[in-house]
């Protein structure tokens, strides 16, 4: 952590249509070191909405790194996987495919579409707290992500 | 079916007898008139000839003897020695027998001999003898009779009969005897030619039973034959034979196909028409054959699968195109068929319903069950040691069963994805699957300080993926219920018949016989909880690798004694799932 990097917390938006997980992540996040910011969308339709400043989220902020599930209601997350990585303006923004499906062919897919990166979500605490450490680690600590972070 | 009694044996042929009969009197005819006719002829006109001759001679005396009556003719009869002179004249240039000159009265005035001096002979009147009268003023006053000699002519005559009778019995001999000869000879060639005719026939008719028992045997065939077979011309569609079982078939008698032309093509399935039409004008204008399955509806509407094998054949001497066939009723099998096909339309569903559901269980079933084992954990976390021992406990059940109840989940799921998930097979080499597995294996060898040994495995059609599944719960199962004495595992196959037999055997604890069966149902274990964290799903998965391979799997055991695992996989692929 450099001092550089605690200006500014890094914005997190985690698409998790599924409460206890959104709650499950952010007590683990609040038990970590790392400097975030956590928005949530329990939708693609409005974590488009939010990506884009449209409607509610008029003046939204661009979040840094995006956890994307992908059994979501209404647009689900390969459709929003889809219009992040075909619209330039999104497309830079590293999405974590973070789900509960091991199915070859959700992998395969998700990587198709340009996912930054894919990870199953692990039945046992103890490995979930770990994969969300390991996600502060890498992507908020080590990986330069674009915008200076 | 008593030709046999029918011809009876060849006549012998006795053409000598009848011709023998018929030639006699012809022969004997010959020989007589030969033999008689001839010189009696000779004899009557020689007879004929003298006479005549001695008339002439009785003429010219009787001129002469004119002169002697003009100079007397009251004594003429008296002065016979006037006579001498003409006699001595006429004798000389004559070959006359007698001479005679009688009066008016018919008394002999005169008899003259040839050789004078001596008595003449009586007078023969048979011999041939010529008159001649003695004419004076037209009154007959005398007449001279000459007689010649019969006796040269009745030699010759003799003669004559003798050379004729010869003559006449050898032509008769040759005429009666050559024919004969001839019949003889003929007879030899006839009885040669009968026999050859009589050898014809009955080869013949040998010929014309074999073929009729033939024919009847291939007719019967015909008609008992569970087809309509038929024949028709190509270009008229009439139809000059058709099975009597079109009618048990189809229902029309046959003599309603015999008598209307194209009859069964009004009859085909209207969704099937113009397909077979197309199909027999093709095969017309080829000459070929073809075979088509298609609808026909019989007599009382009902509708009839057809499965029609059809042949163009030209005909050698009209040169019209012949087209001649066989059509099977395929109704039972068609029924089957698609009986067959919405079995395996509701089996593909279901395949894909269990898809589904295996994928719904792996995300959906999941999620929820996450949620739960994980607050409990995050409550452990949070709330370990601030609530009473009773506490802690409970909350270390509820982990342990969503744990384990996640892992049956897991199970479940790896169990139906043998069917569902299985890449098409390919020749595997087993030597590469089993060094997979124990690779994977290799933490749990080098702990139990297993040894496992393994010969030469064959290649077989498969799916290497689900092959290394196998031999690594085969392996794994044989570490796990290992025995307290150093485990020993041996993997092989051989051929037997034609699959290949695979084992894996082990000298570990063994199976009671009455588990052979229940191990290798889902979910069934053996040991405790305590003994083993296994949900009893790897030899069901054993199991069902091994079906889809088409192979079976059993076990040979005994408690304390170690199990053999045996398992086959055909050296031929029969398909996949």
């Amino acid at each position: 952590m450099t001092a550089e990097m605690m200006k500014r917390p890094v914005e997190i938006l985690l698409v998790e249509d599924n409460p206890g997980d959104v709650r499950l992540i952010r007590e683990i996040l609040r038990e970590g070191k790392s400097d975030c910011l956590l928005h949530t969308c329990e939708d693609g339709e409005e974590a488009l909405a939010f990506l884009r400043c449209e409607g509610r989220h008029v003046g939204a902020v661009s979040p840094d790194i995006i956890l994307l599930d992908l059994n979501l209601p209404r647009k689900d997350g390969m459709g929003l996987l889809f219009a992040i990585k075909s619209d330039d303006r999104l497309k830079r923004i590293p999405v974590v495919v973070l789900t509960s499906s091991e199915a070859e062919r959700d992998i395969l897919a998700a990587y198709d579409m340009h996912a930054n990166c894919y990870i199953a979500k692990p039945a046992n605490l103890e490995q979930f707290i770990e994969i969300i450490r390991a996600i502060e680690n890498f992507w908020l600590a080590i990986v330069k992500l674009p915008g200076g972070k | 079916m008593s030709s046999k009694d029918n011809h009876t044996e060849p006549q012998p042929v006795d053409l000598r007898s009848y011709l023998s009969r018929r030639l006699r009197p012809l022969v004997a005819g010959i020989a007589l008139l030969i033999s008689f006719g001839f010189p009696a002829s000779y004899c009557l006109i020689g007879y004929g000839n003298l006479r005549h001759s001695a008339s002439v001679y009785a003429e010219s005396f009787a001129e002469k003897l004119k002169g002697v009556v003009l100079a007397d003719q009251a004594l003429w009869k008296y002065q016979t020695y006037k006579y001498t002179k003409i006699r001595d004249d006429f004798f000389a240039a004559r070959e006359v027998m007698q001479l005679r000159v009688l009066d008016e009265l018919g008394q002999v005035i005169a008899g003259f001999w040839q050789v004078d001096g001596e008595e003449p002979p009586a007078w023969n009147s048979a011999a041939p003898i010529g008159h001649a009268a003695i004419n004076f003023n037209n009154r007959t006053v005398g007449t001279v009779e000459v007689s010649l000699p019969i006796g040269p002519l009745l030699r010759v005559t003799a003669l004559l009969f003798l050379i004729s009778s010869i003559v006449g019995a050898g032509l008769a001999t040759l005429v009666y005897l050559f024919p004969l000869r001839v019949v003889r000879r003929m007879e030899g060639d006839i009885r040669g030619l009968i026999s050859n005719v009589e050898e014809a026939r009955n080869e013949s008719d040998r010929l014309r039973m074999a073929a009729q028992a033939s024919e009847s045997r291939f007719r019967e065939f015909v008609q008992g034959l569970d087809a309509i077979v038929w024949e028709a011309d190509a270009a008229t569609w009439r139809f000059s034979f058709v099975s009597q079982q079109a009618e048990k078939i189809l229902g029309y008698p046959v003599s309603q196909w015999l008598a209307e032309p194209r009859f069964p093509l009004e009859r085909i399935h209207a969704e099937d028409r113009e397909r077979v039409l197309a199909c027999y004008q093709l095969a017309i204008l080829e000459e070929s054959g073809f075979q088509l399955e298609y609808r026909l509806f019989a007599a009382e509407g009902r509708e009839v699968w057809i499965q029609d094998f059809v042949r163009l054949s030209r005909d050698e001497g009209s040169g019209s195109a012949q087209m001649s066939g066989i059509m099977v009723d395929i109704t039972e099998r068609k029924r089957g068929e698609q009986v067959l096909a919405a079995q395996a339309r509701d089996l593909s569903r279901s395949n894909a319903e269990l898809e589904q559901f295996a994928y719904v269980a792996s995300h959906d079933l999941q999620e929820p069950l996450r949620m739960v084992s994980s607050y409990v954990q995050l409550i452990a976390r949070r709330y370990q040691g601030r609530l009473d021992r009773e506490g802690d406990e409970f909350i270390a059940f509820a982990v342990e069963g969503a744990t384990r109840m996640q892992r049956l989940i897991r199970d479940l799921l790896t169990y139906s994805r043998v069917g569902t998930r299985g890449h098409d097979f390919q020749p595997v080499d087993c030597m590469l699957p089993l060094r997979h597995a124990l690779t994977n294996l290799q933490l749990a060898i080098r702990e139990s300080g297993a040894i496992v040994s393994f010969i030469d495995l064959p290649t077989v059609l498969g799916d290497a993926t689900q092959l290394t599944q196998l031999f690594q719960n085969l392996v794994g199962n044989a570490i796990k219920f290992r025995d307290s004495h150093p485990l020993q595992v041996q993997v092989g196959a051989k051929l037997v018949g034609y699959e290949w037999r695979f084992w894996v055997r082990d000298n570990g604890m063994g199976i009671a016989t009455e588990y052979f069966d229940r191990i290798f149902l889902i979910f069934q274990r053996l040991q405790g909880r305590t003994r083993d964290a296994g949900t009893g799903i790897g030899l069901a998965v054993c199991k069902k690798i091994v079906e889809r391979h088409g192979g079976r799997i059993w076990v040979e055991s005994a408690p304390d004694k170690g199990a053999i695992f045996y398992f086959t996989i055909p050296m031929l692929k029969r398909g996949g799932p």
